[in-house]
């Protein structure tokens, strides 16, 4: 039997701490929550997530 | 078998090591919680870089040519992780190898035909970050598919066509509509979501919440 995701509803988004980290799909990075993460290189364009150092808390406007 | 009282959607790839450190620290969670017998964990699959070539190559150097860091700062990328997963007591190699895993995905999807799906992928994961170096081998996916009771003829069949690409395909879209950027990405009784890893006391908490939520 296939499983079957869940269908789409309002989720409450928990927060997660420093210990924790995530793999962004659209940069491919993986970051951890409170740590570092390695910046790319001058001129190339990451967009406004490449910085980001704390897992999402909501889903994407 | 009684229907679980609590189901936790869990989206994973197998290359991505915070669905590995993710895996454990969610699994201890269910493992330790009152309510664990009543609890089902499953698996469904996200490509995190369907570009990723078929040839097999080494980390360092697929992250120095992915983003266009030095070897150094491709080093420094997985330490950091490779710190958290090593305080977890678990395995994690640096200098691993690294191809796309659609091939493994779909496996995964055999697996959940199977009832095994999860482990299948951690199977997958423990080998790939314990630093087998042919952790993407037919015979090494055929070998951890067979220890969980897949047939080896299924995992030839599905590795020989392109059976479960949509699965991957469906499961991915259905993330996205929860609002899923990245993995790992887990959904608790359709009602919270964790977007990322993280430690074993939140988990601990979400599942206690998404309990209450659910039986109140």
């Amino acid at each position: 039997m296939a499983d079957t995701p869940p269908t789409p509803s309002p989720l409450e988004f928990i927060e997660t701490g420093p210990d924790g980290g995530w793999c962004d799909a659209r940069t491919g990075l993986c970051t951890t929550a409170a740590g570092s993460e390695v910046p790319l290189p001058e001129g190339e364009d990451a967009g406004p997530q490449a910085g980001a150092r704390s897992t999402p808390s909501s889903p994407p406007v | 078998m009684t229907s679980p009282r609590l189901t936790i959607d869990v989206w994973a790839d197998v290359l991505c090591p915070w669905c590995y450190v993710g895996e454990h620290r969610l699994s201890t969670a269910v493992a330790r919680s009152p309510h664990a017998a009543d609890i089902e964990l499953k698996i469904h699959t996200w490509q995190l870089d369907p570009d990723v070539p078929t040839e097999i190559s080494w980390i360092p150097e697929y992250r120095v040519r992915k983003f266009g860091v030095t070897p150094a700062q491709a080093r420094a990328m997985e330490r950091e992780v490779a710190g958290q997963a090593a305080a977890d007591g678990l395995p994690y190699v640096l200098d691993r190898p690294v191809r796309n895993t659609l091939d493994m995905l779909r496996l995964v999807h055999l697996g959940n035909e199977h009832g095994v799906g999860r482990p299948y992928m951690a199977a997958m994961q423990d080998e790939l970050f314990g630093g087998n170096p042919d952790a993407f081998a037919r015979d090494t996916l055929i070998r951890l598919g067979v220890n969980l009771g897949v047939p080896a003829g299924e995992i030839r069949c599905v590795l020989a066509t392109d059976r479960y690409a949509d699965a991957v395909r469906t499961d991915h879209a259905a993330a996205v509509a929860l609002g899923a950027r990245g993995v790992p990405f887990t959904v608790l009784g359709n009602s919270f979501a964790v977007s990322g890893t993280a430690s074993l006391a939140q988990y601990t908490d979400a599942i206690d919440r998404a309990w209450e939520h659910t039986h109140g």
